[in-house]
Protein backbone atom coordinates (compact mmCIF):
# COMPACT_ATOMS: atom_id res chain seq x y z
CA UNK A 1 0.00 0.00 0.00
CA UNK A 2 1.19 3.65 -0.61
CA UNK A 3 2.61 5.13 2.31
CA UNK A 4 0.61 8.52 2.10
CA UNK A 5 -2.80 6.59 1.18
CA UNK A 6 -2.14 4.79 4.51
CA UNK A 7 -1.50 7.43 6.59
CA UNK A 8 -4.63 9.60 5.08
CA UNK A 9 -6.96 6.56 5.86
CA UNK A 10 -6.14 6.17 9.24
CA UNK A 11 -5.87 10.05 9.65
CA UNK A 12 -7.84 11.12 12.75
CA UNK A 13 -7.31 14.71 13.09
CA UNK A 14 -7.34 16.72 10.04
CA UNK A 15 -7.07 15.39 6.32
CA UNK A 16 -5.75 18.66 5.03
CA UNK A 17 -2.77 19.20 6.88
CA UNK A 18 -1.91 15.62 6.21
CA UNK A 19 -1.83 16.01 2.67
CA UNK A 20 0.11 19.32 3.57
CA UNK A 21 2.63 16.94 5.49
CA UNK A 22 2.94 14.42 3.12
CA UNK A 23 3.08 17.19 -0.36
CA UNK A 24 5.53 19.07 1.72
CA UNK A 25 3.39 22.60 1.11
CA UNK A 26 4.53 25.59 1.87
CA UNK A 27 2.04 28.02 3.67
CA UNK A 28 0.13 30.07 1.66
CA UNK A 29 -0.01 32.90 4.25
CA UNK A 30 4.04 33.80 4.37
CA UNK A 31 2.99 35.70 7.89
CA UNK A 32 2.00 32.86 9.39
CA UNK A 33 4.37 29.50 8.21
CA UNK A 34 3.17 26.77 10.52
CA UNK A 35 -0.47 27.23 8.36
CA UNK A 36 -0.45 23.99 6.54
CA UNK A 37 0.07 21.87 9.95
CA UNK A 38 -2.38 23.48 11.44
CA UNK A 39 -6.52 21.53 11.26
CA UNK A 40 -8.67 23.67 9.45
CA UNK A 41 -10.97 25.19 12.40
CA UNK A 42 -7.34 26.41 13.88
CA UNK A 43 -5.69 27.79 10.46
CA UNK A 44 -9.19 29.26 9.48
CA UNK A 45 -10.02 27.56 6.38
CA UNK A 46 -13.06 28.20 4.27
CA UNK A 47 -14.24 24.48 3.58
CA UNK A 48 -13.29 22.27 6.63
CA UNK A 49 -12.59 19.07 5.57
CA UNK A 50 -14.69 15.89 6.64
CA UNK A 51 -12.94 15.26 9.87
CA UNK A 52 -13.04 18.69 11.28
CA UNK A 53 -16.47 19.36 9.80
CA UNK A 54 -16.93 16.06 12.19
CA UNK A 55 -15.65 18.13 15.24
CA UNK A 56 -17.94 21.53 14.35
CA UNK A 57 -20.78 19.21 14.49
CA UNK A 58 -22.03 19.51 10.78
CA UNK A 59 -22.26 17.10 7.82
CA UNK A 60 -20.17 16.83 5.25
CA UNK A 61 -23.21 17.60 2.70
CA UNK A 62 -23.86 20.67 3.67
CA UNK A 63 -23.97 22.01 0.00
CA UNK A 64 -27.58 23.53 -0.37
CA UNK A 65 -28.81 21.81 -3.99
CA UNK A 66 -28.58 24.01 -6.65
CA UNK A 67 -31.32 24.69 -9.21
CA UNK A 68 -31.20 22.89 -11.87
CA UNK A 69 -33.38 20.88 -14.16
CA UNK A 70 -32.31 17.42 -13.87
CA UNK A 71 -34.84 15.03 -12.50
CA UNK A 72 -34.51 13.53 -9.61
CA UNK A 73 -32.36 10.30 -9.55
CA UNK A 74 -35.10 7.36 -7.83
CA UNK A 75 -35.22 3.90 -7.74
CA UNK A 76 -37.59 3.04 -10.71
CA UNK A 77 -40.95 2.24 -9.42
CA UNK A 78 -41.56 -1.67 -9.25
CA UNK A 79 -44.84 -2.14 -12.02
CA UNK A 80 -46.96 -3.92 -9.79
CA UNK A 81 -49.32 -6.44 -11.22
CA UNK A 82 -52.84 -6.89 -9.52
CA UNK A 83 -51.59 -10.65 -8.60
CA UNK A 84 -54.61 -10.81 -6.24
CA UNK A 85 -56.93 -11.10 -9.16
CA UNK A 86 -55.36 -13.88 -10.72
CA UNK A 87 -56.80 -17.05 -10.03
CA UNK A 88 -54.83 -19.73 -8.66
CA UNK A 89 -54.82 -21.95 -11.74
CA UNK A 90 -53.94 -18.89 -13.84
CA UNK A 91 -50.48 -18.29 -11.65
CA UNK A 92 -47.42 -20.05 -13.48
CA UNK A 93 -45.85 -22.68 -11.06
CA UNK A 94 -42.03 -22.54 -10.55
CA UNK A 95 -40.99 -24.50 -13.84
CA UNK A 96 -43.48 -22.95 -16.41
CA UNK A 97 -41.94 -19.27 -14.93
CA UNK A 98 -38.86 -20.78 -15.47
CA UNK A 99 -39.77 -21.64 -19.58
CA UNK A 100 -41.69 -18.32 -20.04
CA UNK A 101 -38.31 -16.32 -18.09
CA UNK A 102 -36.63 -17.68 -20.81
CA UNK A 103 -38.85 -16.91 -24.15
CA UNK A 104 -39.62 -12.91 -22.55
CA UNK A 105 -35.26 -12.93 -22.46
CA UNK A 106 -35.36 -13.85 -25.83
CA UNK A 107 -37.97 -11.53 -27.18
CA UNK A 108 -35.69 -8.88 -24.76
CA UNK A 109 -32.83 -9.37 -26.86
CA UNK A 110 -34.40 -9.72 -29.95
CA UNK A 111 -35.83 -6.03 -29.39
CA UNK A 112 -32.38 -5.04 -28.47
CA UNK A 113 -31.37 -6.93 -31.99
CA UNK A 114 -33.72 -4.88 -33.15
CA UNK A 115 -33.57 -1.13 -31.47
CA UNK A 116 -29.66 -0.95 -31.00
CA UNK A 117 -29.55 0.04 -35.10
CA UNK A 118 -31.69 3.28 -34.60
CA UNK A 119 -30.49 4.19 -31.17
CA UNK A 120 -27.16 6.30 -32.03
CA UNK A 121 -25.52 5.16 -28.73
CA UNK A 122 -23.34 2.28 -28.18
CA UNK A 123 -23.40 2.40 -24.61
CA UNK A 124 -27.02 1.72 -23.84
CA UNK A 125 -27.47 -0.81 -20.66
CA UNK A 126 -28.94 -4.44 -22.13
CA UNK A 127 -31.47 -4.26 -19.58
CA UNK A 128 -32.73 -1.07 -20.61
CA UNK A 129 -34.51 -2.65 -23.67
CA UNK A 130 -37.01 -5.12 -21.47
CA UNK A 131 -36.62 -4.27 -18.52
CA UNK A 132 -36.65 -6.67 -15.58
CA UNK A 133 -40.01 -5.42 -13.63
CA UNK A 134 -42.09 -5.41 -17.34
CA UNK A 135 -40.75 -9.00 -17.27
CA UNK A 136 -41.80 -9.95 -14.08
CA UNK A 137 -45.49 -8.32 -14.48
CA UNK A 138 -46.09 -10.29 -17.27
CA UNK A 139 -45.07 -13.36 -16.31
CA UNK A 140 -47.67 -12.52 -12.75
CA UNK A 141 -50.23 -12.11 -15.22
CA UNK A 142 -49.70 -14.26 -18.11
CA UNK A 143 -52.07 -16.41 -18.59
CA UNK A 144 -54.65 -14.21 -18.41
CA UNK A 145 -53.47 -11.96 -20.85
CA UNK A 146 -56.10 -12.47 -23.84
CA UNK A 147 -56.25 -9.52 -25.83
CA UNK A 148 -53.60 -6.79 -27.05
CA UNK A 149 -55.81 -4.56 -24.52
CA UNK A 150 -55.13 -6.56 -21.05
CA UNK A 151 -51.26 -5.12 -21.81
CA UNK A 152 -52.27 -1.86 -21.86
CA UNK A 153 -53.25 -2.29 -18.22
CA UNK A 154 -50.32 -3.32 -17.12
CA UNK A 155 -47.49 -1.91 -19.62
CA UNK A 156 -48.39 1.30 -21.11
CA UNK A 157 -46.69 3.92 -18.92
CA UNK A 158 -43.27 1.61 -17.92
CA UNK A 159 -41.89 0.43 -21.38
CA UNK A 160 -40.99 2.54 -23.71
CA UNK A 161 -41.01 0.22 -26.54
CA UNK A 162 -44.63 -0.07 -25.82
CA UNK A 163 -46.06 1.84 -28.87
CA UNK A 164 -43.50 -0.04 -31.32
CA UNK A 165 -43.07 -3.22 -30.34
CA UNK A 166 -46.83 -3.84 -28.63
CA UNK A 167 -48.15 -6.46 -30.74
CA UNK A 168 -45.25 -8.37 -31.34
CA UNK A 169 -44.89 -8.85 -27.43
CA UNK A 170 -48.20 -9.58 -27.59
CA UNK A 171 -47.39 -12.55 -30.26
CA UNK A 172 -44.82 -14.33 -28.01
CA UNK A 173 -47.41 -14.27 -24.83
CA UNK A 174 -49.59 -15.99 -26.81
CA UNK A 175 -46.73 -18.09 -28.12
CA UNK A 176 -45.63 -19.10 -24.34
CA UNK A 177 -49.42 -19.35 -23.43
CA UNK A 178 -50.03 -22.05 -25.84
CA UNK A 179 -46.77 -24.05 -24.90
CA UNK A 180 -47.62 -23.58 -21.15
CA UNK A 181 -51.06 -25.08 -21.78
CA UNK A 182 -50.58 -27.45 -24.08
CA UNK A 183 -47.74 -28.91 -20.73
CA UNK A 184 -50.56 -28.72 -18.72
CA UNK A 185 -52.56 -30.49 -20.55
CA UNK A 186 -49.97 -33.54 -21.26
CA UNK A 187 -48.82 -33.73 -17.86
CA UNK A 188 -52.05 -35.33 -16.66
CA UNK A 189 -52.21 -37.87 -19.56
CA UNK A 190 -47.91 -38.77 -19.06
CA UNK A 191 -49.40 -39.45 -15.62
CA UNK A 192 -51.83 -41.72 -15.95
CA UNK A 193 -49.72 -43.40 -18.53
CA UNK A 194 -47.13 -43.86 -16.23
CA UNK A 195 -49.37 -45.72 -13.75
CA UNK A 196 -50.60 -48.15 -16.60
CA UNK A 197 -46.79 -48.75 -17.41
CA UNK A 198 -45.76 -49.04 -13.54
CA UNK A 199 -48.93 -51.51 -12.64
CA UNK A 200 -48.06 -54.59 -15.45
CA UNK A 201 -44.03 -54.18 -13.82
CA UNK A 202 -45.27 -54.69 -10.52
CA UNK A 203 -47.37 -57.79 -11.17
CA UNK A 204 -44.00 -58.77 -13.14
CA UNK A 205 -41.75 -58.23 -9.97
CA UNK A 206 -44.45 -60.36 -7.68
CA UNK A 207 -44.65 -63.28 -10.06
CA UNK A 208 -40.37 -63.12 -10.23
CA UNK A 209 -40.67 -62.80 -6.04
CA UNK A 210 -42.76 -65.99 -5.94
CA UNK A 211 -40.81 -67.87 -8.73
CA UNK A 212 -37.30 -66.61 -6.74
CA UNK A 213 -39.03 -68.11 -3.26
CA UNK A 214 -39.69 -71.60 -4.50
CA UNK A 215 -36.91 -72.16 -6.17
CA UNK A 216 -34.11 -70.84 -3.19
CA UNK A 217 -35.91 -72.61 -0.57
CA UNK A 218 -33.30 -74.62 0.26
CA UNK A 219 -30.92 -71.75 0.63
CA UNK A 220 -30.78 -69.28 4.26
CA UNK A 221 -32.90 -66.64 4.29
CA UNK A 222 -31.42 -62.82 4.03
CA UNK A 223 -31.13 -61.50 7.62
CA UNK A 224 -34.03 -59.61 8.21
CA UNK A 225 -33.16 -55.51 9.39
CA UNK A 226 -34.18 -54.74 12.56
CA UNK A 227 -35.15 -51.36 12.95
CA UNK A 228 -32.40 -49.89 15.19
CA UNK A 229 -29.54 -49.15 13.02
CA UNK A 230 -26.30 -49.03 14.12
CA UNK A 231 -23.71 -46.61 12.99
CA UNK A 232 -19.71 -47.87 12.24
CA UNK A 233 -17.80 -46.55 15.65
CA UNK A 234 -20.93 -45.73 17.51
CA UNK A 235 -20.32 -46.06 21.26
CA UNK A 236 -22.41 -49.08 22.52
CA UNK A 237 -22.96 -48.46 26.35
CA UNK A 238 -25.51 -50.30 28.96
CA UNK A 239 -26.75 -46.98 30.40
CA UNK A 240 -29.17 -46.08 27.87
CA UNK A 241 -31.75 -48.97 27.06
CA UNK A 242 -32.70 -49.08 23.58
CA UNK A 243 -36.65 -49.60 22.73
CA UNK A 244 -37.31 -53.06 21.19
CA UNK A 245 -39.60 -53.47 18.19
CA UNK A 246 -42.98 -54.05 19.22
CA UNK A 247 -43.47 -58.04 18.52
CA UNK A 248 -45.32 -59.34 15.47
CA UNK A 249 -48.60 -60.93 15.96
CA UNK A 250 -48.39 -64.63 16.21
CA UNK A 251 -49.36 -65.90 12.41
CA UNK A 252 -53.08 -67.94 12.62
CA UNK A 253 -53.36 -71.13 11.43
CA UNK A 254 -54.17 -70.74 7.89
CA UNK A 255 -51.16 -68.05 7.27
CA UNK A 256 -48.45 -70.57 8.48
CA UNK A 257 -49.93 -73.18 6.30
CA UNK A 258 -49.79 -71.40 3.83
CA UNK A 259 -46.41 -70.18 4.19
CA UNK A 260 -45.04 -73.12 5.47
CA UNK A 261 -47.50 -76.06 3.59
CA UNK A 262 -46.96 -77.71 0.81
CA UNK A 263 -47.09 -75.69 -2.42
CA UNK A 264 -48.46 -78.68 -4.70
CA UNK A 265 -52.21 -79.72 -4.46
CA UNK A 266 -52.70 -83.21 -3.13
CA UNK A 267 -54.36 -85.87 -5.43
CA UNK A 268 -57.32 -87.40 -5.18
CA UNK A 269 -57.55 -90.93 -3.55
CA UNK A 270 -59.39 -92.15 -6.22
CA UNK A 271 -57.45 -90.39 -8.77
CA UNK A 272 -54.27 -92.02 -7.81
CA UNK A 273 -55.59 -95.83 -7.33
CA UNK A 274 -57.34 -95.41 -11.02
CA UNK A 275 -54.59 -94.75 -12.65
CA UNK A 276 -51.54 -96.67 -10.89
CA UNK A 277 -50.89 -100.39 -11.43
CA UNK A 278 -48.20 -103.16 -9.43
CA UNK A 279 -45.53 -101.21 -7.77
CA UNK A 280 -46.42 -97.65 -8.94
CA UNK A 281 -49.56 -97.91 -7.30
CA UNK A 282 -48.10 -99.01 -3.90
CA UNK A 283 -45.92 -95.82 -3.98
CA UNK A 284 -47.96 -93.92 -4.65
CA UNK A 285 -50.15 -94.75 -1.47
CA UNK A 286 -47.20 -94.98 0.75
CA UNK A 287 -46.45 -90.89 -0.41
CA UNK A 288 -49.90 -89.69 0.23
CA UNK A 289 -49.99 -91.84 3.35
CA UNK A 290 -46.75 -89.39 4.60
CA UNK A 291 -48.12 -85.92 3.29
CA UNK A 292 -51.32 -86.54 5.44
CA UNK A 293 -49.38 -87.23 8.72
CA UNK A 294 -47.28 -84.68 7.36
CA UNK A 295 -49.92 -82.28 7.06
CA UNK A 296 -51.46 -83.33 10.60
CA UNK A 297 -48.54 -82.39 12.32
CA UNK A 298 -48.77 -79.10 10.96
CA UNK B 1 2.42 14.22 -27.24
CA UNK B 2 2.45 10.42 -26.00
CA UNK B 3 5.81 9.62 -24.53
CA UNK B 4 4.81 5.82 -26.26
CA UNK B 5 5.31 8.03 -29.89
CA UNK B 6 9.15 9.08 -28.97
CA UNK B 7 10.57 5.59 -30.06
CA UNK B 8 8.81 5.93 -33.45
CA UNK B 9 11.36 6.81 -35.86
CA UNK B 10 9.89 9.80 -37.33
CA UNK B 11 10.11 11.43 -34.02
CA UNK B 12 14.23 10.53 -34.79
CA UNK B 13 14.05 11.66 -38.23
CA UNK B 14 12.50 14.99 -36.36
CA UNK B 15 15.00 15.33 -33.77
CA UNK B 16 17.96 15.62 -36.41
CA UNK B 17 16.85 17.99 -38.63
CA UNK B 18 18.55 21.48 -38.05
CA UNK B 19 15.88 23.67 -38.90
CA UNK B 20 14.24 22.13 -35.72
CA UNK B 21 17.28 21.77 -33.31
CA UNK B 22 17.90 25.58 -34.45
CA UNK B 23 14.26 26.51 -33.27
CA UNK B 24 13.68 24.35 -30.31
CA UNK B 25 13.05 26.79 -26.94
CA UNK B 26 12.57 24.40 -24.33
CA UNK B 27 11.20 20.54 -23.53
CA UNK B 28 8.40 20.26 -20.54
CA UNK B 29 7.03 17.12 -19.36
CA UNK B 30 3.91 17.52 -17.46
CA UNK B 31 2.29 15.47 -15.13
CA UNK B 32 6.22 14.01 -14.27
CA UNK B 33 4.66 11.87 -11.06
CA UNK B 34 3.56 9.56 -13.61
CA UNK B 35 7.07 8.66 -14.31
CA UNK B 36 7.02 6.58 -11.07
CA UNK B 37 3.65 5.68 -11.49
CA UNK B 38 3.17 4.65 -14.34
CA UNK B 39 7.14 4.00 -16.03
CA UNK B 40 7.47 1.05 -14.10
CA UNK B 41 4.97 -1.08 -15.65
CA UNK B 42 2.25 0.13 -17.03
CA UNK B 43 3.74 2.70 -19.63
CA UNK B 44 7.21 2.08 -19.81
CA UNK B 45 7.86 4.59 -22.33
CA UNK B 46 7.45 7.03 -19.31
CA UNK B 47 10.76 5.67 -18.28
CA UNK B 48 12.38 6.57 -21.58
CA UNK B 49 11.09 10.39 -21.56
CA UNK B 50 14.41 11.89 -19.69
CA UNK B 51 16.37 9.65 -21.80
CA UNK B 52 15.20 10.98 -25.14
CA UNK B 53 15.40 14.53 -24.36
CA UNK B 54 18.82 14.09 -23.01
CA UNK B 55 20.15 12.51 -25.74
CA UNK B 56 18.43 13.55 -28.89
CA UNK B 57 17.90 17.00 -27.75
CA UNK B 58 20.56 19.68 -27.77
CA UNK B 59 22.16 20.26 -24.27
CA UNK B 60 21.55 24.05 -24.41
CA UNK B 61 18.05 23.19 -24.28
CA UNK B 62 16.30 23.49 -20.85
CA UNK B 63 13.97 20.90 -19.95
CA UNK B 64 11.11 21.20 -17.55
CA UNK B 65 9.15 18.95 -15.56
CA UNK B 66 5.67 19.98 -14.11
CA UNK B 67 3.72 17.77 -11.33
CA UNK B 68 1.16 19.12 -8.86
CA UNK B 69 1.79 15.77 -6.95
CA UNK B 70 5.14 15.05 -6.62
CA UNK B 71 6.08 14.10 -2.94
CA UNK B 72 9.29 15.59 -1.05
CA UNK B 73 11.49 12.49 -0.43
CA UNK B 74 12.33 9.07 -2.40
CA UNK B 75 9.83 9.92 -5.26
CA UNK B 76 10.86 13.25 -6.36
CA UNK B 77 14.85 12.15 -6.46
CA UNK B 78 13.57 9.23 -8.66
CA UNK B 79 11.97 11.72 -11.08
CA UNK B 80 14.88 13.79 -10.95
CA UNK B 81 17.56 11.15 -11.55
CA UNK B 82 15.12 9.77 -14.45
CA UNK B 83 14.83 13.48 -16.17
CA UNK B 84 18.94 13.49 -15.81
CA UNK B 85 18.29 16.19 -12.84
CA UNK B 86 21.54 16.44 -10.92
CA UNK B 87 22.59 18.44 -7.75
CA UNK B 88 23.41 21.85 -8.93
CA UNK B 89 22.48 21.19 -12.11
CA UNK B 90 18.64 22.21 -11.88
CA UNK B 91 16.40 24.41 -10.00
CA UNK B 92 13.52 22.97 -7.75
CA UNK B 93 9.97 25.63 -7.26
CA UNK B 94 7.39 23.95 -5.05
CA UNK B 95 4.76 25.52 -4.61
CA UNK B 96 1.35 24.44 -1.92
CA UNK B 97 -1.06 22.02 -4.04
CA UNK B 98 -3.81 22.66 -1.45
CA UNK B 99 -6.98 23.52 -3.01
CA UNK B 100 -8.37 25.98 -0.24
CA UNK B 101 -12.10 26.16 -2.60
CA UNK B 102 -12.71 21.99 -2.61
CA UNK B 103 -13.79 20.33 0.58
CA UNK B 104 -11.91 17.22 0.36
CA UNK B 105 -14.70 14.14 2.49
CA UNK B 106 -13.31 10.85 3.10
CA UNK B 107 -16.39 8.57 3.67
CA UNK B 108 -16.70 5.11 4.71
CA UNK B 109 -19.09 3.11 3.95
CA UNK B 110 -19.87 -0.73 4.93
CA UNK B 111 -21.40 -1.32 1.96
CA UNK B 112 -18.99 -2.73 -0.93
CA UNK B 113 -18.44 -0.95 -4.09
CA UNK B 114 -18.47 -4.51 -6.09
CA UNK B 115 -22.15 -4.86 -6.63
CA UNK B 116 -24.41 -3.02 -8.99
CA UNK B 117 -25.96 -0.85 -6.88
CA UNK B 118 -24.40 2.83 -5.75
CA UNK B 119 -26.91 4.55 -3.05
CA UNK B 120 -24.04 6.75 -1.14
CA UNK B 121 -23.99 8.63 -4.94
CA UNK B 122 -27.42 9.73 -4.55
CA UNK B 123 -27.13 12.57 -2.32
CA UNK B 124 -24.35 13.97 -4.20
CA UNK B 125 -25.55 13.59 -7.58
CA UNK B 126 -29.30 14.88 -6.28
CA UNK B 127 -27.15 18.33 -5.83
CA UNK B 128 -27.60 19.05 -9.58
CA UNK B 129 -23.87 19.73 -9.92
CA UNK B 130 -21.98 18.70 -12.23
CA UNK B 131 -19.84 15.67 -11.27
CA UNK B 132 -17.33 13.21 -11.96
CA UNK B 133 -17.32 10.10 -10.99
CA UNK B 134 -14.23 7.93 -10.79
CA UNK B 135 -13.78 4.44 -10.77
CA UNK B 136 -11.38 1.81 -10.37
CA UNK B 137 -12.04 -0.31 -13.52
CA UNK B 138 -13.73 -0.53 -16.74
CA UNK B 139 -16.54 -2.91 -15.39
CA UNK B 140 -16.82 -0.39 -12.32
CA UNK B 141 -18.29 2.51 -15.05
CA UNK B 142 -20.28 -0.22 -16.66
CA UNK B 143 -22.03 -0.79 -13.45
CA UNK B 144 -22.01 2.58 -12.46
CA UNK B 145 -23.69 3.68 -16.00
CA UNK B 146 -25.81 1.19 -15.71
CA UNK B 147 -27.42 1.99 -12.33
CA UNK B 148 -27.61 5.54 -13.02
CA UNK B 149 -29.58 4.89 -16.26
CA UNK B 150 -32.27 2.84 -14.51
CA UNK B 151 -32.49 5.62 -11.90
CA UNK B 152 -33.88 7.91 -14.34
CA UNK B 153 -37.28 8.21 -15.25
CA UNK B 154 -37.80 7.07 -19.37
CA UNK B 155 -38.85 10.38 -20.41
CA UNK B 156 -35.24 11.84 -18.96
CA UNK B 157 -32.23 12.32 -21.41
CA UNK B 158 -30.25 10.10 -20.66
CA UNK B 159 -27.72 9.77 -23.27
CA UNK B 160 -26.70 13.46 -22.29
CA UNK B 161 -26.78 13.50 -18.51
CA UNK B 162 -24.73 10.57 -18.27
CA UNK B 163 -21.33 9.81 -20.43
CA UNK B 164 -18.79 7.80 -20.10
CA UNK B 165 -14.97 8.39 -20.38
CA UNK B 166 -12.53 5.86 -21.10
CA UNK B 167 -9.70 5.16 -23.12
CA UNK B 168 -11.69 2.53 -25.06
CA UNK B 169 -13.67 5.65 -26.04
CA UNK B 170 -12.96 6.68 -29.83
CA UNK B 171 -10.75 10.21 -28.89
CA UNK B 172 -13.27 11.97 -30.76
CA UNK B 173 -16.25 10.77 -28.34
CA UNK B 174 -13.73 11.82 -25.38
CA UNK B 175 -13.54 15.01 -26.70
CA UNK B 176 -17.71 15.54 -26.99
CA UNK B 177 -18.01 14.90 -23.71
CA UNK B 178 -15.38 17.11 -22.22
CA UNK B 179 -17.07 19.51 -24.89
CA UNK B 180 -20.69 18.43 -23.29
CA UNK B 181 -19.89 18.69 -19.42
CA UNK B 182 -18.64 21.98 -20.08
CA UNK B 183 -21.06 23.87 -22.54
CA UNK B 184 -24.34 21.57 -22.24
CA UNK B 185 -26.66 21.93 -19.15
CA UNK B 186 -28.47 18.64 -19.52
CA UNK B 187 -25.28 17.28 -19.19
CA UNK B 188 -24.36 16.82 -15.20
CA UNK B 189 -22.37 13.07 -14.99
CA UNK B 190 -19.14 11.90 -16.27
CA UNK B 191 -18.23 8.50 -15.63
CA UNK B 192 -14.98 8.06 -15.94
CA UNK B 193 -11.56 5.41 -15.05
CA UNK B 194 -8.08 6.68 -14.66
CA UNK B 195 -8.20 8.39 -17.59
CA UNK B 196 -10.13 11.22 -16.55
CA UNK B 197 -7.45 11.80 -13.53
CA UNK B 198 -4.74 14.04 -14.87
CA UNK B 199 -4.14 16.94 -17.20
CA UNK B 200 -7.89 17.44 -18.21
CA UNK B 201 -9.39 20.62 -17.32
CA UNK B 202 -13.36 21.13 -17.44
CA UNK B 203 -13.76 24.17 -15.88
CA UNK B 204 -17.50 23.73 -14.59
CA UNK B 205 -17.32 20.37 -13.03
CA UNK B 206 -17.40 20.32 -9.37
CA UNK B 207 -18.22 17.68 -7.68
CA UNK B 208 -15.09 14.67 -7.68
CA UNK B 209 -16.38 11.18 -6.25
CA UNK B 210 -14.21 8.42 -6.61
CA UNK B 211 -15.28 4.91 -5.18
CA UNK B 212 -12.36 3.92 -3.36
CA UNK B 213 -8.61 5.14 -3.22
CA UNK B 214 -7.18 4.86 -5.83
CA UNK B 215 -4.18 2.79 -5.67
CA UNK B 216 -1.53 5.71 -4.88
CA UNK B 217 -2.83 9.38 -3.00
CA UNK B 218 -1.02 10.84 -5.86
CA UNK B 219 -3.46 9.52 -8.03
CA UNK B 220 -6.31 10.26 -5.41
CA UNK B 221 -5.05 13.28 -5.00
CA UNK B 222 -5.34 14.10 -9.22
CA UNK B 223 -8.67 12.74 -9.09
CA UNK B 224 -9.56 15.91 -6.55
CA UNK B 225 -7.66 17.92 -8.48
CA UNK B 226 -10.50 18.30 -11.59
CA UNK B 227 -13.19 19.89 -9.58
CA UNK B 228 -13.23 23.60 -8.71
CA UNK B 229 -10.85 24.55 -11.88
CA UNK B 230 -12.38 28.15 -11.60
CA UNK B 231 -11.21 29.89 -8.34
CA UNK B 232 -14.24 31.60 -7.90
CA UNK B 233 -16.34 28.12 -7.59
CA UNK B 234 -16.75 25.70 -4.69
CA UNK B 235 -15.79 22.22 -5.35
CA UNK B 236 -16.55 18.82 -3.27
CA UNK B 237 -13.54 15.76 -3.40
CA UNK B 238 -15.76 13.16 -1.97
CA UNK B 239 -13.72 9.31 -1.33
CA UNK B 240 -15.55 6.57 -0.76
CA UNK B 241 -14.39 3.93 0.38
CA UNK B 242 -15.12 0.77 2.46
CA UNK B 243 -14.56 0.42 5.81
CA UNK B 244 -12.05 -2.70 5.41
CA UNK B 245 -9.46 -0.34 4.08
CA UNK B 246 -8.78 1.31 7.47
CA UNK B 247 -7.64 -2.35 8.70
CA UNK B 248 -5.16 -3.01 5.87
CA UNK B 249 -3.62 0.40 6.20
CA UNK B 250 -3.41 0.04 10.09
CA UNK B 251 -1.62 -3.31 9.49
CA UNK B 252 0.41 -1.97 6.73
CA UNK B 253 1.45 1.16 9.04
CA UNK B 254 2.21 -1.44 11.70
CA UNK B 255 4.46 -3.20 9.69
CA UNK B 256 6.34 -0.54 8.07
CA UNK B 257 7.36 0.92 11.55
CA UNK B 258 8.56 -2.13 13.47
CA UNK B 259 11.70 -2.30 12.57
CA UNK B 260 12.74 -5.01 10.73
CA UNK B 261 14.55 -8.46 11.98
CA UNK B 262 18.25 -8.15 12.31
CA UNK B 263 20.26 -10.99 14.23
CA UNK B 264 22.67 -8.24 15.38
CA UNK B 265 20.26 -6.21 16.52
CA UNK B 266 18.87 -8.63 18.97
CA UNK B 267 21.86 -9.47 19.97
CA UNK B 268 22.46 -6.47 21.36
CA UNK B 269 19.10 -5.95 22.46
CA UNK B 270 19.50 -9.05 24.66
CA UNK B 271 23.47 -8.29 25.94
CA UNK B 272 22.26 -4.89 26.78
CA UNK B 273 19.12 -6.28 28.22
CA UNK B 274 21.26 -8.71 30.24
CA UNK B 275 23.37 -5.28 31.62
CA UNK B 276 20.47 -3.04 32.32
CA UNK B 277 18.76 -3.09 35.82
CA UNK B 278 15.85 -2.39 34.32
CA UNK B 279 14.90 -4.70 30.97
CA UNK B 280 11.50 -3.26 30.01
CA UNK B 281 13.03 0.25 29.29
CA UNK B 282 14.20 -1.75 26.08
CA UNK B 283 10.97 -2.75 25.22
CA UNK B 284 10.11 -1.94 21.32
CA UNK B 285 7.17 -0.48 20.29
CA UNK B 286 4.09 -2.08 18.42
CA UNK B 287 2.39 -4.98 18.46
CA UNK B 288 5.61 -7.46 17.72
CA UNK B 289 7.01 -9.21 20.94
CA UNK B 290 9.75 -11.32 19.34
CA UNK B 291 11.89 -11.94 16.32
CA UNK B 292 9.32 -14.44 14.86
CA UNK B 293 6.68 -11.16 14.55
CA UNK B 294 9.50 -8.56 12.95
CA UNK B 295 10.38 -10.00 10.08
Amino acid sequence: MDNSKALIIVEKGCYISRINISYGNPSLDPSRPDLPQLDCIAAGRRLPCSLCLLRLGQSASTFSPLESSFPVLTPPKPVIASKSLVKKKDKLNKKERIIAEKHLVEFGESIRQLERCSDGHKYRPRSSYFPLDVSSAILDMLLVIHFPSHLDDILKETWIYFGTHRMSLYNSIIDIQTRIKAGRTKAPRLTKSRQRQTQPLEMDTENEESASETSTESEEPAPQSSGNKRRAMEDITNTAKRRRAPRAPQPSVAQAQQEYGPRYQARRRGAITQGSSGVDGQENNTRTMNLRSRNRLN
Amino acid sequence: MDPEHLRDKEWREITESPIFRANILFGCIDEVHLINVWGLSFRTAFAAIGTFLRGRFPASVSVVGLSATLEPGPATASVCKSLGFFDGGFKFIRNSNERPNTQFTVQFTTRGLNSDTFPDLLPYLASGRKTIIHCRTLDQVSRVYAYIWRLQPDNADKLIRTRMYHSINPADYNAETIRLIDNNPRCQIIISTVAFSNGLNAKSLLDSLSLGFAPTFDESWQEKGRVGRNPDTIGRGVILANRSVIKAAETYLECEYIIPYNPFIYFLFFFSSCLSSNPAEYCLKGKGKGPSNLG
